[in-house]
């Protein structure tokens, strides 16, 4: 039992240090654990970017899903390059824009919808006021662009480097987006 | 408050703030991803894909390649398609078969002098113009147009009668020109044909060209006195002879067919319709070269005379030839002073001076029939002719052909002979004589021999026409 456990945790233990690439390949033979593991080293990140393209919580949870049932299902699709958050990006975002074409939002109409009728339901998820009220300025604010960098960075506590990278921009374009949008940011909170 | 409190943010709250935001919002929906759901074998998925996009590049590319192909292959198919057939008949027969734009395709011989013709010749591509000038040019080389006595027939075969008739007034214009540059006369007789299996057949039961064919059975169809036994005789003459044949017996072509003749002098058109121009013709340069001649004034007579009966032959009983009230009747150039008639052989002499080239001869009854005859001797003034099977008291007619006056053009003439009643010929004397009127051409001696009735009956002598007719 002893050993049993110590396997289990030792086959854990695994997982948790494989790398996304090897996770994705993992993945992309059906094994459901590294897709668990993928699931849990990337949901942040993941969630952050779709809401930052979605603006609205709800949807960014629907679309997570998705997201992650594309991965699972495609991942024989993924062509090892080292950036599989890159090619997960793309799936979510691909997926973000057909919802938009479903439901023939426009990302204003959005967030109206964030401001308006919705807004209790997201207030309901954060339990400080100051932190949904950030949240909304971001959104509200900033461009889809800058709403990337920052929630990436911010959210998803990802490193400058690792967001240019994913997103497929020079670092230097990643870390002048973030400032912008920061200095945005504050400006608008300041004068609120 | 919140306000107050957020004015104080700095960066780092901000992002403070936004990662517990997130955070709070921030789902776990694993629990909700169906794992059972099949993986999509992608990558074999990619290739297909990859490989659909390729086909429809090649597909396009095809569809491209083909109407290009169409485009193209329709283009060449329309200038590669036999548009019209030309048919030009001398001896030699050829056929050029041209596409819509009266590019020679092909150039065919029909017979043997065909071949000759086209040898070392290769006028595929060429323009029908250039084609036509080059074989108007190879059979003045080859002798078969020569300085008289030419005749070439053009049939022009198209669907459309237009085009038909624009192309074969081309070609007609082009011989015509050629003929002028190398100082040739001929007979050109053009025609425009369709296609029929009945001409076919015969053009191969004959071995003569389409044209040739067709021409022949129109004159035959045209002309009550030939019937289809005597395209046997026709068809191995040449378009020379057949020109001769139908000015000596005065047949109307065809509708159908065109005449011109290249010569000097104005052209006629069609011989059906030009009876007043050519006798007219003809008296103009008679009246020119034969000033002595004072009658001609009488060219109405002559005409009243020729398609008229010939009272004046059988009154003339008397050997003596010369009479000249029949005499007057005599045309301009060509005069005759008196025929005897001998045991067979008739004797014709003539007042005025006269020119023989390939002479050729018709003895026929007043009911059409034709008797075997032959040229004898000629001379300046005087010809026989020997024919056979001829009775006694019987009124016959002759038409002598490749005659001309001293200076003049060659031309037909016409005389009348009574055979003694007594016997063949037995008695010395002869009787006959008297003739008349020395015809031109064409014009109106059809009719004569018909209206010239006689009783007694005749044994018909298959027509043997051109016995003494030498070629060239």
């Amino acid at each position: 039992m002893l050993f049993m456990g110590l396997m289990s945790f030792g086959g854990v233990d695994d997982y948790s240090r494989l790398s996304d690439e090897a996770l994705l390949k993992k993945v992309a033979e059906g094994d459901q654990e590294a897709f668990q593991q993928l699931y849990q080293n990337t949901d942040r990140t993941m969630y952050s970017f779709i809401l930052s393209i979605i603006k609205h919580p709800q949807d960014a949870e629907e679309i997570l899903q998705e997201v992650y049932l594309k991965i699972w299902t495609s991942a024989k699709s993924y062509k090892s390059q080292g950036k599989p958050l890159a090619w997960m990006f793309t799936i979510a975002r691909n997926l973000c824009y057909m919802k938009f074409r479903e439901q023939k939002h426009d990302s204003d109409i959005t967030l109206e919808d964030l401001s308006g009728t919705e807004t209790g339901e997201v207030c309901s998820e954060i339990e400080m006021a100051a932190d949904k009220m950030v949240l909304l300025a971001a959104l509200s604010i900033l461009k889809e662009d800058e709403r990337e960098v920052v929630l990436l960075h911010t959210s998803a506590g990802m490193k400058h480097r690792e967001i240019a990278a994913s997103l497929k921009i020079p670092l230097a374009t990643a870390l002048s987006r973030y400032n912008r949008a920061m200095k945005k940011l504050e400006n608008y909170l300041r004068e609120e | 408050m919140a306000l107050d409190k957020h004015k104080q943010l700095n960066r780092q709250q901000i992002e403070a703030c936004l990662k517990s935001a997130t955070d709070d919002l921030i789902p776990n929906v694993l629990d909700r991803i169906d794992l059972n759901t099949p993986q999509i074998m992608e990558k074999k998925d990619s290739r297909p894909s990859f490989f659909k996009r390729q086909r429809v590049i090649a597909g396009l590319i095809a569809a491209c390649f083909c109407m290009i192909m169409l485009a193209g292959g329709n283009y060449s198919f329309q200038n590669s398609r036999v548009d019209s057939v030309i048919g030009i008949d001398v001896n030699p027969s050829v056929e050029l078969s041209v596409n819509k734009k009266n590019r020679v395709l092909k150039a065919e011989a029909v017979n043997q002098d065909g071949k000759t013709i086209l040898q070392d010749m290769d006028l595929e591509g060429v323009d029908l113009n250039v084609a036509v000038n080059a074989l108007i040019g190879s059979l003045v080389t080859h002798g078969f147009l020569d300085d008289l006595d030419n005749a070439i027939l053009v049939t022009v075969s198209n669907d459309s009668i237009k085009k038909a008739s624009s192309l074969r007034s081309a070609v007609v214009s082009d011989i015509r020109t050629t003929l002028g540059e190398k100082r040739l006369k001929a007979v050109v007789y053009d025609q425009q044909v369709i296609e029929e299996d009945d001409v076919k057949q015969l053009a191969d039961q004959y071995d003569i060209s389409y044209g040739k064919a067709y021409f022949l059975k129109e004159l035959i169809t045209q002309n009550s006195s030939l019937s289809m036994e005597d395209m046997e005789e026709l068809a191995p003459l040449t378009m020379e002879e057949i020109a001769k044949v139908i000015t000596e017996r005065a047949y109307a072509v065809g509708a159908k067919t065109k005449v011109s003749e290249e010569t000097a002098e104005e052209t006629k058109t069609s011989i059906q319709t030009t009876e007043e121009t050519t006798t007219k013709k003809e008296t103009e340069s008679v009246t020119e070269t034969i000033p002595e001649s004072t009658t001609a004034e009488t060219q109405s007579q002559v005409h009243t005379d020729a398609s008229g009966t010939q009272p004046p032959a059988s009154s003339a009983e008397t050997t003596t030839a010369v009479t000249s009230s029949e005499d007057v009747v005599s045309t301009e150039k060509i005069k005759i002073d008196y025929v005897d008639y001998e045991s067979g052989l008739v004797m014709v002499h003539f007042k005025t001076k006269v020119k023989w080239k390939n002479p050729t001869v018709s003895v026929k009854d007043g009911d059409g029939n034709t008797f075997s005859s032959k040229i004898g001797d000629t001379d300046s003034d005087y010809c026989e002719i020997n024919v056979t099977g001829l009775e006694g008291g019987v009124e016959y007619t002759f038409v002598l052909g490749g005659i001309s006056p001293k200076s003049g053009k060659q031309t037909t003439v016409k005389g009348v002979f009574e055979t003694p009643v007594i016997g063949d010929g037995v008695a010395d004397d002869t009787e006959s004589e008297e003739t008349e009127e020395t015809e031109q051409t064409e014009t109106t001696s059809n009719k004569a021999p018909e209206t010239e009735a006689t009783t007694a009956e005749q044994k018909p002598v298959e027509s043997v026409i051109q016995e003494g007719h030498t070629v060239k």
